[in-house]
């Protein structure tokens, strides 16, 4: 690939930077690994009643939009620092776009796990079979992920994989300053905000709206069409020796038991009476609600 | 490795199959034979639509999946700025509820630095042993001691179930620990179950939330589960005993991390209110910027915001992005308490996130009672301060 000289000097500042930056002198790419999820266009499923089928509206797909927010980091420190930005997905061949799209917005090489033995993977092999892919790809200091996504919207499979690379992780981060062996990362743990210093690599998971991710450009996505993918399934993922295997549904922990609709928002009840007794009657609501608080933040019934 | 097998029949309206999987993972040739494709997530759905035609070929899963006996649960006691997690309680108490009929202990984890102070607190929770990890090392949330304790203590213990509370924090530890124990992980669930083999039934909405599903975790112990805050109740459950305080180590070399926090700190409550928990939004019920005292006092008690409709911003009670609506901010609260607000569609466009909505109108057809959960007639001028005087009367019982 046409591989610019990247040297890490670096003149002027980032956004929200602080005085004192060092970059990379190591005259070394930085490698940075963003994970994508092709996921349905749209979240609104509907139980056909009679038969428990699962309606979904077409057959439409796009980028998980957190991930976008993870790509763009990853292409800003590209372009800060130098280096390269390589994207990796897992699923059926269609997931390609995924890797395309974010071609057209810059990264430089995509990779697709593909095999029908992922299918079915929990979080346990989602993220054993994503870590398995990472390790093939060869050196990285960096690996970035969307917070969630919006089919699963767990949060876990970005920490898992940084498990299975035994690398630490930060969740829900907003902002990342590069430095010669660390980024100073800012994570928002909703209650409190953390500024740390985290080793290269890591893995970090890129808070929601942390920027604003590019649109993806003519030409590069006139470029990426004849860009090749590379593809792995399941023999080239293999561990070496005679490690275990977690792939798709058989290395799986959890099993779906069975989907169902979900209760019914009830009927509006509108309350009447004297003003004492809608008073009582709302605190008893708000009681039932389990939001009022006692002076130590605890609620209580 | 596991599959759907399809038979080798034709069948006459092989639509009525490809329409049966949710991930459109059935393929029909022109002659009428069906096959699966690479977007099968092996959800067996076909199995019920046409089990003439599709079996579930089981292959044994991975061998690594830790068999051994397992008993009692734990629950993992989220302290961080010194203070635990309310949501810590809550799962305790989930916890004692599903356990109880099992004669299952209920054992805490607490994993942090300085917790002496905290010994009186804890003598109150409903748990019957509670494991403390206390090293320096483990002040600041710092991902790889923490899992490294968490996962300590199940090696110790080996509970059959592990709870932990879905706050950020916990879900950047339960995955953690749930892959270095290769076991299964469910995320956010709203109800629990334990049935008396030792199973754990979690129920977690997927897809959005449109549609609920039914987990278990055949394999690997502990089972875990994530809830979030406010889903599970807090009952002051009665328990005679305090719990057994027990210390364990944490080796030195499981104190390392390539982390070094600079600087942790507490955001302040809330300002934005799309962020908010607990919105209460006024409207033109209420007659007089004056009027808001009584409404701040409620505010405070609930500790809500206060959120206007269009026409309050535009006369200047508030700043615009307090402003609920079409042309204001779309909000998200757990619950919307809406007070003189009418409800006009563009005001709607705005709360269709809330969970839930108390409305209180004077007028018993205003469009608010459409889309409220539970509406209240009457005057809020009376209302208010009344309700008021409830909670403050409720908060010093405490």
């Amino acid at each position: 690939m046409n591989r610019k000289n990247h040297r890490f000097f670096f003149a002027g500042s980032f956004e929200g930077s602080i005085e004192e930056i060092h970059i990379n002198k190591r005259g070394e790419d930085m490698e940075i690994i963003v994970c994508l999820k092709q996921v349905p266009d749209t979240t609104i499923v509907e139980v056909d009643e009679k038969t428990g089928v699962l309606k979904r509206e077409g057959t439409r797909t796009k980028m998980n939009p957190f991930d976008l927010y993870a790509l763009e980091w990853g292409l800003r420190l590209k372009e800060q620092i130098g280096g390269r930005v390589r994207v990796l997905t897992m699923g059926p061949l269609q997931a390609v776009a995924v890797l395309k799209e974010a071609m057209s917005m810059g990264a430089d090489e995509g990779f697709l796990l593909t095999d029908r033995a992922f299918a079915g993977a929990d979080v346990l092999a989602t993220s054993y079979t994503l870590a398995q892919g990472i390790k093939k790809m060869g050196a990285y200091h960096m690996i970035l992920c969307g917070k969630q996504t919006v089919d699963g919207d767990t949060a876990q499979v970005g920490p898992a994989v940084a498990e299975w690379l035994k690398i630490p992780h930060m969740s829900q981060v907003r902002d990342i300053i590069p430095f010669n062996h660390h980024f100073r990362v800012t994570a928002d743990y909703g209650e409190f905000v953390q500024i740390c210093d985290i080793q290269m690599p890591c893995l970090l998971t890129i808070d929601k709206d942390s920027c604003v991710p590019r649109l993806p450009s003519y030409l590069l996505r006139k470029a990426s069409q004849e860009r090749e993918i590379t593809q792995w399934n399941r023999s080239h993922l293999l561990p070496e020796g005679n490690e275990d295997v977690f792939f798709g549904l058989d290395g799986s922990a959890t099993q779906v038991e069975r989907i169902f609709p979900p209760p019914k928002k009830e009927e509006l009840i509108i309350f009447r009476g004297t003003s004492a007794e809608i008073s009582l009657e709302f605190v008893r609501q708000l009681q039932r609600l389990k939001l009022l608080k006692n002076d130590e933040g605890y609620t209580y019934e | 490795m596991s599959r759907i097998v399809v038979k080798k029949i034709k069948v006459d309206c092989p639509q009525f199959y490809l329409d049966s999987c949710p991930f459109q993972g059935i393929t029909a040739d022109a002659e009428g034979f069906l096959s699966i494709n690479d977007r099968c997530r092996l959800c067996k759905m076909c199995l019920k639509f046409g089990p003439e035609l599709f079996s579930f070929e089981e292959e044994g899963h991975a061998s690594a999946f830790n068999q051994i006996q397992t008993k009692d649960i734990a629950v993992f006691l989220e302290w961080q700025h010194e203070k635990i997690h309310p949501v810590s309680w809550e799962l305790v108490c989930k916890a004692r509820e599903m356990g109880e009929p099992f004669q299952q202990k209920v054992i805490g984890i607490l994993v942090g630095a300085s917790l002496e102070k905290h010994m009186d607190e804890l003598s109150e929770f409903p748990l019957d042993e509670v494991v403390i990890y206390d090293a320096p090392a483990l002040q600041d949330f710092r991902i790889e001691p923490y899992s490294a304790a968490v996962t300590d203590f199940i090696r110790v213990y080996n509970p059959n179930v592990l709870l932990i509370g879905a706050t950020p924090l916990g879900r950047s530890l339960a995955p953690r620990v749930a892959i270095s124990c290769k076991t299964g992980l469910t995320a956010d669930c709203t109800g629990l179950e334990l049935l008396s083999n030792g199973a754990l039934i979690q129920t977690r909405p997927a897809f959005g939330g449109n549609i609920m599903a039914q987990i278990k975790t055949p394999l690997g112990r502990p089972q875990m589960a994530t809830v979030r805050p406010h889903v599970m109740n807090m009952k002051r459950v009665a328990h005679c005993s305090s719990p057994r305080i027990i210390r364990l180590p944490l080796r030195e070399a499981l104190q390392y991390s390539g982390i070094n926090v600079l600087e942790s700190k507490m955001k302040p409550p809330a300002q934005d209110i799309s962020e908010a928990e607990i919105v209460i939004a006024v409207g033109r019920g209420v007659k007089r910027p004056e009027d808001l005292a009584m409404i701040q006092d409620l505010a405070q008690s609930l500790s809500a915001i206060v959120a206007f409709s269009r026409p309050l911003i535009e006369a200047g009670w508030a700043e615009s992005r307090f402003q609920i609506g079409l042309s204001g901010r779309s909000i998200q609260p757990k619950l919307l308490i809406t007070i003189g607000v009418s409800g006009a569609v563009q005001f709607s466009a705005g709360i269709q996130g809330a969970e839930y909505i108390l409305a209180i109108n004077s007028d018993p057809e205003a469009p608010i009672f459409n889309v409220a959960d539970l509406g209240f007639v009457g005057d809020c001028y009376e209302i208010i301060p009344q309700v008021s005087d409830l909670l403050k009367s409720i908060s010093k019982e405490r």
